[in-house]
């Protein structure tokens, strides 16, 4: 992008970034980068972070396609989560100012770089893959269209972490509540009609913490970039699961 | 942590039918105290000598108990942990789970002794 834009057609932008880095900083401290962006046109926050990354040229961020497919840009923008790269500035800006902060919940590794460890360890728990136990058969395991359909709405995640790292439950008990992207997973699996551990995996998920923690406060469906539903993936499991016991 | 009742969700489903219970009695005990306006001594020890509402308020204080020991330790785990509090997490979660279960079971039997 060309930085280089006539003065009256630019408008300063003050972005205040958490920074830290564990090398040098003691603790962690939020720094003002001032930047100029065109003001007739809508950029994306990615965008911005790229300018201020110009003007200071050690701010660390996760970056990759650019378009919320990969799921790599997600953190704290104006207070609630989201992608940085899909998000227009002129919806995050508020008074001329941004606030970006790393997704909470997770260790910082560096200013907004989480540790997602957490998060895959509770989504490898839900066995996000296709569990069999037939033969398999010589070409494929078919679906009708209206088993396929059922699909809809859990494939799509793209495991940002924007939605575990948005809910308390996850906050408080990270290593035991599995969170609303896991639980979304394993809703796609126990949904999927050719999956064959349904029974197994709800025995997983029938304790006091993996899904039942979940106070349904939908911070997961207000901050979700695809716009899925991990509430009502846990409400499925849930209602399988008190079915299961008439 | 298999839950309190053996699952979670045995768990989900005592909280939730107690609370049914909890709210038809105090919908009633509402009901009961508009339509009898203004309502007097009489009135109210007349409505606990029946034996249908001492069954009622028992099951009402039963429904109490599992609710809030269930609920009250629902906070405890989220709030007061080794990860939150540090050392004196786990002892500070065991002082207060105490101090629960005492005000709780004080207030279910001597409501149960008082209404029997």
């Amino acid at each position: 992008m060309n930085t280089t834009i006539p003065l009256e057609e630019v408008k300063n932008v003050t972005l205040s970034i958490y920074r830290f880095d564990p090398g040098k900083d003691k603790k962690a401290y939020m720094q003002d980068i001032e930047i100029e962006v065109p003001a007739n046109m809508d950029l994306m926050v990615l965008d911005a972070l790229l300018l201020a990354k110009k003007k200071e040229t050690s701010l660390s961020f996760r970056r990759s396609c650019g378009e919320g497919v990969c799921g790599s840009d997600g953190m704290n923008i104006n207070g609630k989560n989201g992608l940085a790269c899909v998000t227009p500035l002129s919806e995050a800006v508020k008074r001329n100012k941004l606030v970006l902060k790393p997704m909470p919940g997770l260790p910082v590794i560096r200013d907004l770089i989480v540790d997602m460890k957490q998060f895959f360890d509770q989504l490898e728990k839900v066995k996000p893959y296709l569990i069999t136990k037939d033969e398999a058969p010589e070409q494929e395991r078919k679906q009708s269209p209206e088993e396929r359909e059922e699909l809809d709405g859990l494939y799509e995640c793209i495991l940002c972490g924007c939605c575990s790292t948005a809910c308390p439950s996850f906050w408080w008990n990270p290593d035991k509540f599995l969170g609303p992207a896991a639980l979304l997973q394993s809703w796609r699996f126990i949904a999927d009609s050719r999956d064959q551990a349904t029974e197994e995996r709800l025995d997983d998920l029938d304790d006091a913490f993996s899904l039942y923690r979940c106070h349904g406060i939908m911070n997961c469906v207000s901050v979700c970039p695809k716009g899925l539903n991990p509430t009502e993936a846990i409400s499925n499991i849930r209602k399988k699961l008190i079915n299961r016991k008439s | 942590m298999k839950g309190i009742f053996g699952s979670g969700t045995n768990d989900f489903l005592a909280v939730r039918i107690s609370s049914l219970i909890l709210l038809s009695y105090f919908l009633y005990l509402t009901f009961f105290v508009i339509s009898n306006a203004p309502i007097n001594f009489d009135l109210w020890n007349g409505l606990f000598e029946n034996v249908v509402m001492k069954i009622f308020t028992t099951l009402f204080l039963l429904s109490f108990g599992i609710h809030t020991w269930i609920g009250t330790w629902a906070i405890g785990s989220d709030y007061l942990t080794l990860a939150r509090l540090g050392g004196m997490g786990l002892n500070i979660n065991k002082f207060y789970r105490m101090v629960c279960a005492l005000i709780i079971s004080c207030v279910t039997v001597w409501s149960l002794l008082i209404i029997w």
